[in-house]
């Protein structure tokens, strides 16, 4: 089945990262997260607009997290990715994949 | 254990401010918190400073750049957009300034566009910047004078209750002064007036020697300053000792640049003497900068108290009621008008009429307001600024031509984009927005360099002032009402420049434009854009045709045969002080001078008379001729007159038509006789000759004794009037006009200062020209006006030239096609070229035609300003034919051949 809504380079990323940190998906933590997985650095702007959109399509959602802390003292909202935003990943993953085979030696 | 600082205050506030209206501004405030304080810990506060300085610039600007789109931000407790309300939550304030931070982001992305279309085509970029930059910066060059002489008030103290007094005297240039009893007079009698001062303008010459540095100088009544406000900034004003006859000391206040310039600004000049006319006076004060007297463009060096008039200026008399060469100058009292000043001046006047009457003094008195220019002149500078006004607002309105031409070929280039973007939803004022913007950013760019064209072009109408015994000065430096007119006629120019491009582009169908090729002939924009040319084409020929007939007055000025060799006939004004000399010794001198000079060789005739033979003063006087009654209203005819010596006819070279030049009998019986023109014998006589006939002069009767040829007197008028000559008494007064006759080509003023030195050294040596030299000098306003008209004339006929080649060169390219197959199927280059020639001169003749039609309607408001040439001058409207029609082929030619060259098979291939 095809998707037809699909997702930009840092719609993935995003989602990728509150993958990743699992529990600790905070904004301040996803920043940090791609900066260092990606090696440049990650507009705050950009990154808040992101998530906004995800949040609007349904590929994520968020909660409100009471404060702890090692949390800053304050309350914090902790992002999760939705099933369908895993569905949405596994099929870009899936099209990324076959346009990538028979390229490994070139790109590896 | 770090102590970690809070954010910058600044910009956590900004940023609260500016999400606050979703809501999200405390969280997302809060998450870069943590953020600046993680930094902080690891790279410390300076760069955890910026680091949050940037993250704040980022989201604020990605947070409106959402709202444009639409995209709220704000989150509901389920997760999903609140509803738009809350952004109406009593935040009135700060709706507006998301309002403004988004237009701001518009604007700031549509400058960014602009200035990268410019960047993409440099030179398209630097044509209309220069072509901007000479419109106006002309128009800033003479709003810069107009700002100096009538905008920028003098700096004095509340000068709007600060008047000049003036007398207008009838059949005169207006110019008529006052006595020192008339001034008693008046400041006794006139109530309505909290000060009235008097002053005298003359110049004066430094150190002892008769040729030291000549200064310009202000002879004034004590309460002089006080009725200006002004004080000296070092130093002190004139005591009361020091302004009586005979003071206690001669004492001076002196401008500030004269300090700098002359007594080189040194701080030990005060009480110190310095030298004037071989006398010392004390130097007490030194004026505020910026202060140099109350005439505008003729700046005062020094005051000294008025009653040393009578030892520095010649036969300066301040008991002699018939003296009359001083100005007034007053302050109203509060609640005073000018009005009824110059009615109570009026009625005093009147008084003084009947207590103390003077032989053809019949004169009104009034005020005007102290401008900076002499009332009696300034309509006709208003004039003659306005003039230059209008033809640089003609310069303006050919620029908005030219660079709308070009704009609307760079808007022809993008329909397609524009139509896309209507089609898609863009709304038209949001288009028209983005046009807006570009056509400012270039007009800016434009507008900046006008400043440097306007600082470089002041420079030049400084230096076209002339020489001459007066310092002409103008303080063209720019203030807040030039920046003011720079800014706002750049807009205004921008508006006006952006409405056709703007309409060419949105009143076409999207769907038809989308639907256009590339190569398919616009016919409206065509024909728009060529309606522009003629347009501009007008407006050059009107600018020529005023600078030729300019040109023209300075060539009839400067060749206008007076009746006489105006090239052998020297003029000096002399002054012998009544303080040396008396009536006799003054006859004698005369004599031994004339004797001295008549005696060498190449001199062959000298003679004295009471003022230049030719000029732009009239003097006249009234007469009663038996059996002509004067008009009605009137006692008596005016004519000019003139009071000449021994000799005049001769030096000058007149010659006699009948009767009899004066004899010496007639200077020394002082008869009544008088000569006339012949002009003069016609109006009164008729056909028969007057010699033997009698007119009445101040109930003396005058018997004509002799009818001569007649000669110019007055440069602006090119046909001579009524002119009777008078014989000098025999006690010449203390001012004549020495004439000298020489032979052709020969240069006597040398001679005439050494024999002048040799019976008097303590004289200053007077300025000995040519009568044609004089005339030269006195056409000033024409030269001025030729040269600033006939720049704007060359620049008009350039940028319409320009015009030209662009339709051309547009209609070339629109047609490469046609011309690829004509030249491919064996059409004949020239056809090609004698095609778009034709096409190019079709344009330039219908713009030659309108504009020389409403030259012609224009030109007959410089009647006044024009010497020796009507306004509708046929050489001048031909001339600038012939020349326009000359650069218009060029123009032609060029896109014409390179049509020729354009490669058949390229075209061809070409979409």
């Amino acid at each position: 089945m095809v998707h037809k809504a699909l997702v930009g380079e840092f719609e993935q990323m995003v989602l990728l990262s509150i993958l990743q940190l699992d529990e600790d998906a905070y904004a301040p933590n996803l920043a940090r997260h791609l900066e260092a997985s990606v090696k440049r650095t990650v507009s705050r702007g950009a990154l808040y607009s992101c998530l906004n959109q995800l949040d609007d399509k349904g590929y994520l959602r968020w909660k409100l997290v009471a404060p702890t802390w090692d949390g800053g003292g304050h309350t914090r909202r902790r992002y999760q990715v939705t099933p369908r935003g895993v569905r949405v990943l596994r099929e870009s993953r899936a099209g990324l994949l076959t346009l990538w085979r028979g390229l490994e030696d070139l790109l590896a | 254990m770090t102590i970690v600082s809070p954010p910058p205050r600044v910009f956590h506030a900004l940023l609260q401010m500016v999400l606050s209206a979703d809501g999200v501004g405390d969280e997302i405030a809060r998450d870069l918190g943590d953020e600046f304080e993680r930094d902080f810990r690891e790279v410390g506060r300076r760069i955890a400073g910026a680091r949050y300085r940037r993250r704040v610039v980022e989201v604020a600007l990605y947070y409106v750049w959402d709202h444009v789109r639409g995209r709220t931000w704000a989150r509901s407790s389920q997760g999903r957009p609140s509803p738009a309300p809350q952004r109406d939550l009593g935040s009135e304030p700060r709706r507006r300034l998301n309002m403004l931070v988004e237009s701001l982001y518009t604007l700031h992305n549509d400058v960014r566009i602009a200035v990268r279309m410019l960047v993409k085509r440099p030179g398209f970029a630097a044509i209309l910047t220069v072509t901007i930059a000479l419109g106006v910066g002309a128009n800033v060059t003479i709003f810069t004078l107009v700002n100096e002489i009538l905008l920028r008030p003098l700096p004095i103290g509340d000068p709007q209750r600060v008047v000049e007094v003036y007398a207008d005297a009838p059949m005169s240039n207006g110019f008529s002064g006052f006595s020192y009893p008339d001034f008693v007079d008046y400041r006794d009698r006139v109530v309505m007036f909290a000060e009235l001062a008097a002053l005298h303008g003359t110049a004066v010459r430094l150190g002892d020697d008769a040729r030291g540095q000549q200064v310009s100088a202000t002879f004034v009544t004590r309460n002089y300053f006080d009725v200006l406000e002004v004080r000296p900034v070092l130093g002190r004003a004139f005591l009361p000792e020091e302004t009586v006859r005979h003071g206690a000391n001669a004492v001076t206040i002196v401008s500030h640049g004269f300090w700098q310039r002359v007594l080189g600004g040194r701080t030990d000049v005060l009480a110190s003497p310095i030298r004037m006319n071989g006398a010392p006076v004390t130097v007490v004060g030194i004026l505020p900068e910026g202060f140099s007297g109350t005439f505008i463009g003729f700046p005062v060096d020094v005051w000294l108290p008025l009653p040393l008039a009578e030892t520095q200026v010649p036969v300066f008399d301040l008991d002699d009621r018939s003296q009359e060469t001083l100005e007034f100058i007053g302050r109203l009292r509060p609640g005073i008008s000018a009005l009824q000043a110059s009615a109570a001046l009026d009625n005093v006047s009147g008084i003084l009429d009947v207590e103390h009457p003077i032989e053809g003094r019949r004169r009104g008195v009034g005020v005007a307001p102290a401008t900076g220019v002499d009332h009696s002149i300034r309509r006709g500078v208003i004039g003659f600024l306005g003039v230059l006004m209008a033809v640089t607002g003609i310069v303006l309105l050919l620029v908005c031509l030219n660079v709308g031409n070009m704009l609307m070929a760079h808007a022809a280039a993008r329909r397609r984009e524009m139509a896309t973007r209507l089609a898609l939803g863009a709304r038209r004022t949001r288009l028209l927005r983005q046009l807006l913007v570009e056509t400012l950013v270039v007009f800016m760019l434009g507008g900046v360099a006008a400043l440097f064209v306007s600082d470089w072009a002041t420079d030049v109408v400084a230096s076209v002032m002339p020489s001459s015994s007066f310092r002409l000065a103008f303080d063209l430096s720019i203030d807040w009402r030039v920046w003011t007119f720079a800014v706002g006629v750049t807009f205004a120019a921008a508006c006006a420049t952006v409405l056709v491009p703007a309409r060419e582009t949105f009143t076409n169908d999207p769907i038809s434009a989308l639907r256009a090729t590339g190569g398919q002939d616009d016919r409206r924009g065509t024909r728009l854009r060529s309606m522009f040319v003629v347009a501009q084409v007008m407006g050059a020929v009107d600018l020529m045709a005023s600078a030729g007939l300019f040109l023209r007055s300075v060539q009839q000025g400067t060749t206008l045969d007076p009746g006489y060799d105006a090239e052998r006939v020297f003029a000096a004004v002399m002054v012998l002080p009544d303080a040396q000399y008396d009536a006799e010794r003054r006859g004698a001198f005369f004599r031994d001078l004339s004797d001295r000079l008549v005696g060498q060789p190449e001199i062959e005739s000298v003679a004295l008379a009471a003022r230049p033979p030719i000029g732009l003063a009239r003097s006249t006087m009234e007469i009663q001729v038996p059996a002509v009654q004067p008009p009605p209203g009137e006692t008596g005819w005016y004519v000019e007159a003139r009071q000449v010596g021994e000799d005049y006819f001769a030096t000058l070279g007149v010659s006699t038509l009948s009767g009899r030049v004066f004899d010496r009998k007639d200077y020394l019986d002082e008869r009544g006789v008088a000569i006339v023109n012949a002009t003069m014998a016609r109006q009164f006589w008729g056909g028969s000759d007057p010699v033997g006939q009698t007119i009445s002069r101040s109930g003396q009767e005058v018997t004509i004794v002799g009818v001569v040829a007649d000669t110019r007197y007055l440069i602006q008028d090119m046909v001579p009037g009524s002119l009777a000559y008078l014989p000098w008494p025999a006690s010449y007064p203390e001012r004549v006009t020495l004439l000298i006759r020489a032979a052709p080509g020969v240069a006597i003023a040398g001679r005439v200062q050494d024999a002048i030195m040799t019976l008097d050294a303590t004289l200053p040596p007077p300025m000995i020209r040519t009568v044609r030299q004089q005339i030269n000098a006195s056409l000033l306003p024409q030269r001025a006006a030729a040269s600033v008209i006939s720049l704007l004339g060359v620049f008009g006929l350039l940028l319409a030239s320009l015009g030209v080649y662009g339709v051309l060169a547009h209609a070339v390219e629109r047609r490469k096609k046609e011309i690829a197959i004509r030249m491919a199927v064996g059409g004949h280059a020239a056809s090609v070229v004698g095609l778009f020639v034709r096409a190019g001169l079709r344009l330039v003749l219908s713009g030659l035609v309108l504009g020389t039609i409403a030259s012609l309607v224009l030109t007959p408001l410089l009647r006044g300003l024009l010497v020796g040439v009507e306004p509708s001058d046929p050489l001048t409207f031909a001339s600038v034919l012939v020349v326009f029609l000359a650069v218009a082929v060029i123009a032609c030619l060029v896109p014409a051949y390179r049509a020729v060259g354009v490669d058949p098979a390229t075209a061809l291939r070409s979409d």
